[in-house]
């Protein structure tokens, strides 16, 4: 074969970053970029545990699959915070594509850089549910307000990588969702998100919780319950509460 | 098998192909070693049904050769003057000879199993057994596909696609360049653009080859794609656009099994700011 080490190392090095320019600048071309971002992680997972169904005619061993997987470690930390980027520029109906790269990319980081991703998207969720709070004690804000999407997001993306996080991220969570600002703020799509990473928390068996309290710290909420989150808020308590 | 029925039998011709070709499967992996000299006996007295008027017969015929190529081992394949170097040339040949003419389709499916049961590499970084014997077969299907009064395009389409699965994009494009540039394109040489859709699936080759190959063609087909938008050719910048969005269909390929994945993909830079 003509593809020497030397000519691999003298190609284009930042065609990862070409990657990353691709995914912002051209909508038409994302989902190609999506698609291949997201093979390269599930088939290396796939070969690693030999599983060479999709890819027969591949040359790699699952030992090799097994490296390639702790490359893919070192990079998803960075691959991240691109596809958080897209996950929050993209329109809403794109994202459950971006959201299925994210969840990939997630599952072969370690808890370590999953730490990191969740701390970036933390601050985020945290920074713009104030400015929210802000917002919403103004008269007059009846419009879907910026912040308010972004907060919203930040919990979308939460969602995602709630099944990698460690305990501690997950009890962290927790208590950050469970608390007045989140459960009882002026906006529809902050509280059903809020319930529905509680709810998922507990299914997950992530948190320890003392059902009691939990309830009794719930119900302090409820005065502030919106209609639109009644459902999610009902499914909190009956798959995970109640159980 | 040493009493086959006449060609004009269109009822016993199709079950006795068929079940030659399952005997011999059957055979090469209860004993490979006996079995082998009979390989090649099997795709003579089959591949003869080939030129059968009966359309079921040559059905028949192209699913009973397909049984026997699998019937290759490895041992077969790499031995010198393997039988599978005349049974390659022999399909060859059908693919011209005129008693073949209305096979064609058969034929054509005949050499994608060839292709996938030579799919077996000597080291691990050496060449295929299909890109050792095959590549004037693939030549010539592609030959083929581009005339234009060729009726089986979509069957060409099935083995140049498995050629691309099985070999890679590296080793079909070397054979079957795409000229897709205008301006580099010298007379006689056809376009390729009905490649550009088989290369999404998983195959072999190395991710440096998209970069050196598709990256740069991509960067000229938006040029192109300019150019024509700027001049008013409306349609023809629609094609480029349809053919770069080809191109970036096909990474998905390259991503299935990476053999070089740390070399190309080294680091992203940190530079991305969340949000």
């Amino acid at each position: 074969m003509p593809y020497t080490d030397t000519c691999i190392q003298s190609l284009n090095p930042g065609f990862s970053q070409l990657l990353s320019q691709v995914l912002y600048s051209q909508a038409e071309l994302r989902p190609a970029i999506l698609r291949a971002l997201k093979v390269i992680v599930d088939a290396n997972q796939s070969i690693a545990a030999g599983n060479f169904e999709k890819c027969p005619t591949t040359t790699l061993t699952p030992s090799d699959a097994q490296a390639n997987l702790g490359f893919l470690r070192t990079q998803a930390e960075s691959w991240l915070a691109v596809l958080f980027n897209v996950f929050g520029s993209v329109d809403r109906d794109s994202r459950g594509m971006v959201g299925d790269v994210i969840t990939s990319w997630a599952s072969v980081c370690g808890e370590e850089e999953v730490n990191k991703a969740y701390g970036k998207v933390i601050q985020l969720f945290k920074t713009n549910l104030a400015k929210t709070v802000q917002e919403t004690a103004r008269p007059n804000t009846t419009a879907q307000s910026e912040v308010a999407n972004l907060t919203a997001t930040a919990q979308d993306i939460l969602v995602l990588l709630l099944p990698y996080m460690s305990k501690k991220d997950a009890q962290a969570l927790f208590e950050l969702c469970l608390t007045q600002e989140v459960l009882s703020g002026k906006d529809n799509g902050i509280q059903k998100r809020g319930y529905k990473i509680l709810a998922r928390l507990v299914e997950a068996d992530k948190v320890q919780v003392e059902a009691e309290d939990a309830l009794k710290r719930l119900d302090e909420l409820v005065a502030g319950l919106l209609p639109a989150a009644k459902k999610v808020r009902y499914r909190s308590f009956f798959c995970g509460f109640v159980s | 098998m040493s009493s086959p029925p006449p060609k004009s039998d269109h009822t016993v011709a199709p079950a006795w192909a068929l079940t030659i070709g399952h005997a011999m499967y059957a055979y090469s992996q209860i004993n490979p070693t006996s079995a082998t000299p009979e390989i090649i006996k099997a795709w003579k007295s089959i591949s003869s049904f080939l030129e059968s008027s009966d359309t079921n017969t040559r059905t028949s015929a192209s699913t009973a050769l397909t049984k026997v190529a699998q019937s290759f081992s490895a041992e077969l394949i790499a031995q010198k003057n393997s039988p599978v170097q005349k049974i390659v040339a022999q399909v060859g040949t059908a693919l011209e000879s005129v008693a073949y003419a209305r096979a064609i389709p058969e034929v054509l499916s005949v050499i994608t199993a060839l292709v996938w049961n030579l799919r077996h590499r000597a080291s691990k970084t050496g060449p295929t057994a299909a890109e050792q014997l095959l590549i004037p077969l693939i030549k010539r299907i592609s030959e083929l596909r581009i005339q234009k009064t060729f009726e089986y395009k979509e069957a060409a389409d099935v083995t140049l696609g498995m050629a691309m699965h099985v070999m890679g994009p590296h080793v079909v494009l070397e054979a079957l360049p795409l000229n897709l540039e205008p301006g580099t394109r010298k007379p006689g040489e056809e376009p390729k653009a009905f490649l550009l859709p088989l290369l999404s699936q998983s195959h072999p080759s190395p991710l440096a080859h998209f970069i050196r190959y598709f990256v740069p063609l991509s960067e000229k087909m938006f040029d192109l794609q300019q150019t024509a938008e700027s001049s008013g050719r409306q349609s023809e910048a629609k094609v480029w656009n349809v053919l770069m969005g080809q191109v970036w269909s096909g990474l998905v390929g390259y991503c299935w099994g990476t053999p070089d994945l740390k070399e190309v993909c080294a680091s992203l830079e940190e530079s991305h700011a969340i949000y």
